[in-house]
C-alpha cells in the first residue's frame, strides 16, 4: 500500500466525532467567548452547510473515537498485573509500599518472551545472565548509587517531589533561527497521590504564549509513568527487570521500553538501592553500549550509555560518574556507529535534568532553584 | 453589551463568519494531534478565543484558516510540551515493535498514527498539513512561519521516515539520509506563531 493510502486511512479525523458548527457545544463555546447570542450580527448560529464551503471534502466518520488505545491497552495490562502483584511484592522483596495500581509491585517472575525486535530471554534466570559492554561502567554506577546517602525522594503528606529539567529543541549550528518556541523549562511537582502539577517556560517566545500549566488530580495525569512510579518494583535485578516488563510492557519484553525506563523515569528519583538494581539489571540488557564521556551544554561532564538499535527511538543517556544521577537524555538516529562529541551541542537536543527534591508546597522548589535558574544559559540556546 | 455599537456588530460578523467557516476544520486540525477528546476541544475554544481577542490581525480568507491553523499549533505544541517525554518514546518502540504477521487493520491504523508520533515534531506538523489538512507546501510553511521549501524538506525526510517504519506496508523506496542540522525555519514576519501571544 501507498503511504499515501497508509496515512489517509490512518487520518485521525475520520475516526473522530467531529462536531459542526451548528452544534449546541458549538453554540455554546460561541457565546462564552463573544458573550452574547450567536444568533445576533447576522452571523447566527453556524450552519454545517456553510462549514463546507470552500473548504475540501472530508469524508468524517461519525463513529466514537477510538480512545487512545495506548493508554487503554497499558491500563488493561496494569490491571493484569495488579492482581499478582501484592504477593510477589512479599516474595521477591520490594521497595517501599506502593501508592496505586502503578505502583502495585513486580509481576510475576514467569517467561517473558521479548518482542521479535529485541530478542531476549526470560528476565528470571537461574545462571547469571551474560554481561553486555557496558556492564564495568554500570556496575560502578551501581556501586556509586549504592553508596549515596538513603534520602528518600517520595513526598510525605502535604510534600511534592520537585523535578526541574531543561529540553532543548535544537537551535542549529552556524546561528540562524530555531523554531519558535523550541526549548522548554520545566517544572513539575508529584503528590504520593499521583496528583500533581507542572509549569513551563519556553524563552523563545514572548508574550503569554512562552508560558503553560497543567495540573490533575490524585488519578494521575494519564500517562503511565511518572518519576514515583519504582515504587514497589524489587531490587532484586533480575526480579525487578520481570515486574518492568511485567508492569510496563504487558509482559511482552522489549529491550528499548525496558532501557528507557530504567535509565531515565525510574532511575530519576529512586532511592539508592532501587537505582543500585537498575544499573545492575541494565549490566545484564542486551546491547547495552558504553559511549563514552560527554559533557552537557550545562557544562557538566557523565558516562555516556546507549541501547543502540539505529530505530527511531534510540536515546542515550549521560550518568554523572561521581553521583550516578541522570544527567541528560537525547535522542541519537545515527545509522552507522555512534560517535557522539565530547562537547554536545545544543542542537542535538538533549532532555537536562537539573534539580530534584521534596517540597513543601506545589508551588514552591527546593533552595537554591533560583539561582540555579538565574545561572543558566538558556538564551543561548533558544 | 455594546448591542447598539455598530463596530461591535461588524466584529461579531466577522467572527460569526470565521466561527462557521472554520470551527469544524479547526476541530479536525485538534483531534489530528490530541488523543483526548477533551483537550481537543480545549484547543479549539483556545484557538477560536485568541481569534475574537485578536480579529483586526486575522488575514481574509482564504489565509484566515491558514492563521488559525498556526494560532492552534501553538496552543498544540503547549500541550504536548505538558506530557512526558515517554510516552511519545513508547509509541516509538510500538511502532516498530509489534509483529506484522498479527496486525489487523486497526493496528495497522495503530502503526501509522505511532509512526508519525515518532517523527520530529516539526516533520510531523510537516506531513500533517501537508496529507490531512491538505494545504500546499505554501500554505503549510505560512502555517508553521518557515519557506516552502523547508517544508519541502521536511515532508520528504518525514515520508522516509515513515516508510523505514512502516517498511512492510508502505511501499519500498530508498529512505533519504538521516541528518542532524534540522531545516532552519524561516519566520514570516506575519505569521501567527512569529506573534501570537
Amino acid at each position: 500500500m501507498q503511504l499515501d493510502n497508509l496515512l489517509s486511512a490512518a487520518d485521525p479525523a475520520r475516526h473522530a466525532q467531529i462536531d459542526g458548527a451548528d452544534s449546541a457545544r458549538a453554540a455554546a463555546l460561541y457565546r462564552r467567548i463573544v458573550g452574547t447570542p450567536p444568533s445576533r450580527g447576522g452571523g447566527g448560529v453556524p450552519t454545517t452547510a456553510s462549514v463546507q464551503t470552500h473548504r475540501r471534502a472530508h469524508s468524517y466518520r461519525q463513529t466514537p473515537r477510538m480512545l487512545p488505545r495506548l493508554t487503554v491497552a497499558a491500563a488493561v495490562a496494569v490491571v493484569v498485573v495488579a492482581a499478582v502483584a501484592v504477593g510477589l511484592v512479599v516474595s521477591l522483596g520490594g521497595s517501599p509500599a506502593p501508592r496505586n495500581t502503578l505502583a502495585s509491585g513486580g509481576g510475576k517472575p514467569s517467561a517473558s518472551p521479548r518482542s521479535s525486535a529485541s530478542p531476549r530471554p526470560s528476565p528470571v534466570r537461574s545462571s547469571p545472565a551474560p554481561r553486555n559492554q557496558a556492564s564495568p561502567v554500570l556496575d560502578a554506577l551501581a556501586g556509586v548509587a549504592a553508596g549515596r546517602p538513603p534520602t528518600s525522594l517520595v513526598p510525605g503528606p502535604g510534600q511534592y517531589l520537585y523535578v526541574l529539567d531543561i529540553e532543548l529543541k535544537g537551535a542549529p549550528p552556524g546561528g540562524g533561527t530555531s523554531m519558535p518556541c523550541g526549548s522548554v523549562i520545566r517544572q513539575e511537582w508529584l503528590a504520593s497521590d499521583g496528583s500533581g502539577r507542572q509549569v513551563g517556560y519556553s524563552p523563545g517566545c514572548g508574550g503569554n504564549g512562552n508560558r503553560f500549566t497543567q495540573s490533575w488530580g490524585p488519578g494521575g495525569n494519564g500517562i503511565n509513568f511518572d518519576y514515583l512510579a519504582w515504587q514497589g518494583l524489587p531490587t532484586q535485578p533480575s526480579a525487578m527487570e520481570a515486574a518492568i516488563v511485567q508492569r510496563f510492557e504487558g509482559g511482552h519484553a522489549n529491550n528499548a521500553i525496558t532501557f528507557l525506563l530504567a535509565t531515565g523515569v525510574l532511575n530519576f528519583a529512586a532511592p539508592p538501592t532501587v537505582r543500585s538494581a537498575l544499573f545492575k539489571m541494565l549490566a545484564t540488557l542486551p546491547g547495552v553500549q558504553y559511549l563514552g564521556k560527554v559533557t552537557d551544554p550545562l557544562g557538566r561532564t557523565g558516562d555516556t550509555i546507549g541501547l543502540i538499535q539505529h530505530t527511531l527511538s534510540d536515546i542515550v543517556v549521560i550518568f554523572d560518574p561521581k553521583t550516578s544521577q541522570v544527567l541528560d537524555e537525547t535522542p541519537t538516529s545515527q545509522s552507522g556507529p555512534i560517535k557522539l562529541p565530547r562537547q554536545m551541542p545544543p542542537w542535538l537536543a538533549p532532555s537536562m535534568y537539573v534539580e530534584t527534591g521534596i517540597v513543601g508546597s506545589i508551588q514552591a522548589a527546593p533552595p537554591g532553584t533560583s539561582k540555579l535558574l538565574a545561572e543558566i544559559p538558556y538564551r543561548h540556546w533558544v | 453589551m455594546p448591542d447598539h455599537d455598530p463596530s461591535w456588530e461588524h466584529r461579531e460578523q466577522r467572527f460569526s463568519s470565521l466561527y462557521r467557516e472554520h470551527y469544524r476544520s479547526v476541530w479536525a486540525y485538534s483531534v489530528r494531534r490530541i488523543e483526548s477528546q477533551a483537550d481537543a476541544a480545549d484547543v479549539v475554544a483556545d484557538v477560536f478565543a485568541t481569534a475574537w481577542r485578536r480579529l483586526p490581525e486575522v488575514p481574509d480568507p482564504p489565509a484566515d484558516l491558514l492563521w488559525l491553523y498556526g494560532v492552534a499549533r501553538r496552543v498544540v505544541a503547549g500541550k504536548w510540551r505538558s506530557a512526558m517525554r515517554m510516552r511519545n518514546l513508547i509509541a516509538r518502540l510500538q511502532a516498530t515493535a509489534l509483529p506484522a504477521s498479527t496486525v489487523t487493520t486497526d493496528q495497522v491504523t495503530d502503526r501509522v498514527l505511532a509512526a508519525v508520533a515518532s517523527l520530529r515534531p516539526g516533520e510531523r506538523e510537516a506531513i500533517a498539513l501537508v496529507h490531512w489538512e491538505q494545504l500546499s507546501h505554501a500554505e503549510a510553511a505560512q502555517v508553521m512561519g518557515c519557506s516552502a521549501n523547508a517544508v519541502g524538506i521536511r515532508v520528504h525526510r518525514a515520508s522516509g521516515r515513515l516508510r523505514q517504519a512502516l517498511a512492510e506496508f508502505a511501499e519500498a523506496r530508498p529512505a533519504p539520509p538521516v541528518v542532524r542540522n534540522e531545516c532552519v525555519a524561516t519566520v514570516v514576519p506575519d505569521s501567527p506563531q512569529a506573534s501570537e501571544g
